[in-house]
C-alpha cells in the first residue's frame, strides 16, 4: 500500500495544560511492496507517526494518504474500518492483547470483525497459525494463557495476520527477545513480506542491524521531525549526526570505520552482513585498494 | 483517549495553594464539607462561594482545562437540579401549565443542592489537582494516625491508596494501548446497540484485568524481597511541615463557616 505524509502533525493532549506536540512537519513517502524502518531515539514520535498509519490516530495538522484513503484533521474514526483491514498493527508486547477462550478464537477475532464467517475466519486463522510457526493443533484449543510467553507473542502475532493485511506495522515487535528470538521473529516478518510483490511492511525499531538487514529505506526521527532518509547505506555514513540524535550505527559499521581509520585507508563501510564485513577486512588486510 | 480526565491529575504549579500542608487542605475541605450542609439558604452559602471563588483563582489551574475536565460532573448535577425541581412540593405555586408545576420550595431546594454539590466538587478536584498523590496519603495517614490506637490500620490504608493512586496513569496507558490493539484487529467500541457495546468490552477487560492481577503479584513479591513491613515503625525521608500560612488558610476556612453559620436561616 503507497503511504504518503504532508506536513503532518500531532498534539496530545490537546488544549490542556499536559499539551504535547509529538509529530510536527512530517513530510514521508512509502511504496508499495517495500520494506521500511523508522528509528530514532524514545519520544522522538515514531508510535505516535506509525499510528497515523493505520487511522489509530487522526492528524492535527497537514495529512495522511493511506492507498485511495486520505486522513485528514476531522476524518471520523467510523470511516477507518476497510484501512484496519489493509493495514496490520503488532504493537510492542503484542502478547498483552489476547483475551478469547481458545487460541482458535483469539485468532479469528480480527478476520471476523472485518466481516468474515465464523468457518472462513477460522480456517484463516489456522493458516495464520502454521505461518507463525504453531504447528501442533492440540495448542488450538488451549487456553491463550495456559502458553509460554513466546508462543502467546506468535498467537498474537498470528491473530494480526489472519486478517491478510498488504501492510503490516511494527512497533518494536522484537522488544523482550533474546538475540536469537530477535532474529527468528524477524526472518518470520520478512519472509511474510517476500510471499507477495504488493505487501510491505515498517518496523520501528531500536537495534540499527535489524534496521540495516530487515529494511531497504531507512526514515530517522528527531524531536517529531523526519531528519534523515535513505537507504542503509547512505543513512549509516552519517555517523555523527546519527550520534548527535542519540543513535549508532551497526555493530560492523562501527568496527569498519574504527579500523579505516586505523589503517588511515578509505574502506567500504556499508556492510551489515558478518560475511560482508569479513571480507571487507580481508581486503583491507591484502592491501587490495580496489575503488570504494 | 482519556484527554479531558481530571480525577487523579496532579497539575504542577508554583501557587499558595499547593505548598500549603497536605493536612491543612484535608483538614480545610473537610470543615468546609460539613459547613456547606449547614447552610440551608442561598444568600448563606455566597461566602461559600466567594472562598471556592478565590481558592481556585489562587491555584493558578487554567479555567478551560479544569471547565471541560468538570463536563461530566455538570450534567449530573443538572439532572439532580431537575429531578428535585419536579419532585418536591412545597410553598407557593411558581409556575402551573397543565402537567408542569414548580413550586417556590422545589427551585429553592433544587439550587441549594445544585450550589452545595457544584462547590463541593470543585473543592474536591481542586485537592487533587494541586497535591501530589505522595502528599496526599501522607496527609491521610497522619490525619488517620490517632486512630490506630483504636485498630484502624491507617498505614495499611494510606499504602493501598498510594498504590492505587499510583496505578491510575498506569493502567490509563494501559487501557489505551489495548484499546488501540482491538481497534487495529477491527473492534469497534462505539457502534451498535447496548449489549453490543458491552461484549465490546470484553476484549479490552480481560487482558486489562490478568495484567493487573499479574502486577500486584511481581509488587507483592518485589516488596517481599526488600523485607517491607508495614507495621514496624516507620520513619519518613520526607516529613510534612506545618507553616504559618497553613494555619492562616484554616482560619480563614473557620471563618467562611462561621459566616455561613450566621447567614443561615
Ligand atoms: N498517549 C500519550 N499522551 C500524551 N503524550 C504522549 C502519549 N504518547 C506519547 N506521548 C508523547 O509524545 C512523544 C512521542 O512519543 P512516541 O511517539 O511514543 O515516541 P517513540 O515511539 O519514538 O518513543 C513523547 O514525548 C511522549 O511522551
Ligand atoms: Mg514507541
Amino acid at each position: 500500500m503507497h503511504i504518503k505524509a504532508q506536513d503532518l502533525g500531532y498534539t496530545y493532549m490537546k488544549n490542556t495544560p499536559f499539551e504535547k506536540k509529538a509529530l510536527d512537519g512530517v513530510n514521508l513517502e512509502i511504496k508499495e511492496g517495500s520494506r521500511v524502518a523508522i528509528v530514532g531515539h524514545t519520544g522522538s514520535g515514531k508510535s505516535t507517526l506509525v499510528q497515523h498509519m493505520n487511522g489509530l490516530l487522526i492528524p492535527s495538522e497537514g495529512s495522511l494518504t493511506a492507498g485511495e484513503m486520505e486522513i485528514r484533521p476531522g476524518t471520523k474514526q467510523k470511516t477507518l474500518s476497510k484501512l484496519r483491514q489493509r493495514v496490520g498493527m503488532v504493537f510492542q508486547f503484542p502478547e498483552h492483547q489476547l483475551f478469547d477462550e481458545t487460541v482458535e478464537k483469539d485468532v479469528a477475532f480480527g478476520p471476523m470483525n472485518f466481516g468474515l464467517t465464523r468457518e472462513e475466519a477460522c480456517g484463516r486463522g489456522r493458516d495464520a497459525l502454521r505461518k507463525v510457526g504453531l504447528h501442533d493443533e492440540s495448542l488450538y484449543k488451549k487456553s491463550p494463557f495456559e502458553l509460554s510467553g513466546g508462543q502467546m507473542r506468535r498467537v498474537a502475532i498470528a491473530g494480526v495476520l489472519a486478517s491478510e493485511p498488504e501492510m503490516l506495522i511494527l512497533d518494536e515487535p522484537t522488544a523482550g527477545l533474546d538475540p536469537e528470538g530477535r532474529v527468528k521473529m524477524m526472518e518470520l516478518f520478512s519472509g511474510w513480506q517476500k510471499e507477495s510483490e504488493a505487501r510491505s511492511y515498517v518496523l520501528v525499531t531500536h537495534h540499527m542491524e535489524d534496521a540495516a538487514t530487515y529494511a531497504d529505506y531507512i526514515f530517522v526521527m528527531h524531536q517529531g521531525t523526519v531528519v534523515l532518509e535513505g537507504s542503509p547505506e547512505v543513512v549509516f555514513s552519517h555517523e555523527e549526526r546519527l550520534q548527535q540524535w542519540g543513535l549508532g550505527v551497526p555493530k560492523t559499521t562501527k568496527l569498519l570505520i574504527e579500523l579505516s581509520k586505523k589503517a588511515n585507508t578509505p574502506i567500504n563501510v556499508a556492510s551489515f552482513s558478518v560475511e560482508d564485513t569479513a571480507k571487507e577486512i580481508v581486503r583491507l588486510l591484502k592491501g587490495d585498494k580496489r575503488d570504494v | 483517549m482519556f484527554d479531558n480526565l481530571i480525577i487523579g491529575q496532579y497539575v504542577p504549579r508554583e501557587s499558595v495553594i499547593h505548598r500549603m500542608d497536605p493536612r491543612a487542605k484535608l483538614v480545610c475541605l473537610f470543615l468546609f464539607m460539613i459547613v456547606l450542609f449547614i447552610g440551608n439558604r442561598i444568600i448563606a452559602l455566597l461566602p461559600g462561594i466567594l472562598f471556592v471563588a478565590v481558592a481556585f483563582w489562587l491555584a493558578q489551574i487554567p479555567l478551560r482545562f479544569f471547565a471541560k475536565g468538570l463536563r461530566l460532573i455538570v450534567i449530573i448535577i443538572t439532572i439532580t437540579f431537575i429531578l428535585h425541581l419536579f419532585m418536591t412540593r412545597e410553598g407557593n405555586v411558581l409556575v402551573d401549565i397543565g402537567w408542569l408545576t414548580i413550586y417556590e420550595g422545589a427551585l429553592t431546594q433544587a439550587s441549594l443542592i445544585a450550589v452545595r454539590l457544584f462547590l463541593l466538587v470543585i473543592l474536591a478536584s481542586m485537592l487533587t489537582l494541586t497535591t501530589t498523590p505522595i502528599d496526599l496519603t501522607d496527609g491521610l495517614e497522619t490525619l488517620f494516625g490517632p486512630l490506630k490506637k483504636i485498630g484502624v490500620p491507617a498505614h495499611e490504608l494510606a499504602l493501598t491508596m498510594s498504590i492505587a493512586l499510583r496505578f491510575i496513569p498506569t493502567l490509563l496507558g494501559e487501557t489505551e494501548k489495548i484499546v488501540k490493539a482491538q481497534l487495529a484487529r477491527g473492534a469497534s467500541f462505539s457502534e451498535g446497540s447496548l449489549v453490543k457495546r458491552a461484549k465490546a468490552l470484553i476484549p479490552l477487560l480481560v487482558p486489562l484485568l490478568i495484567q493487573s492481577f499479574k502486577r500486584a503479584e511481581d509488587l507483592a513479591t518485589a516488596m517481599e524481597a526488600r523485607g517491607y513491613d508495614g507495621s514496624s515503625e516507620r520513619t519518613k525521608y520526607r516529613e510534612l511541615t506545618w507553616k504559618r500560612s497553613d494555619t492562616f488558610m484554616l482560619m480563614v476556612t473557620i471563618l467562611t463557616g462561621v459566616m455561613i453559620l450566621i447567614l443561615r436561616g
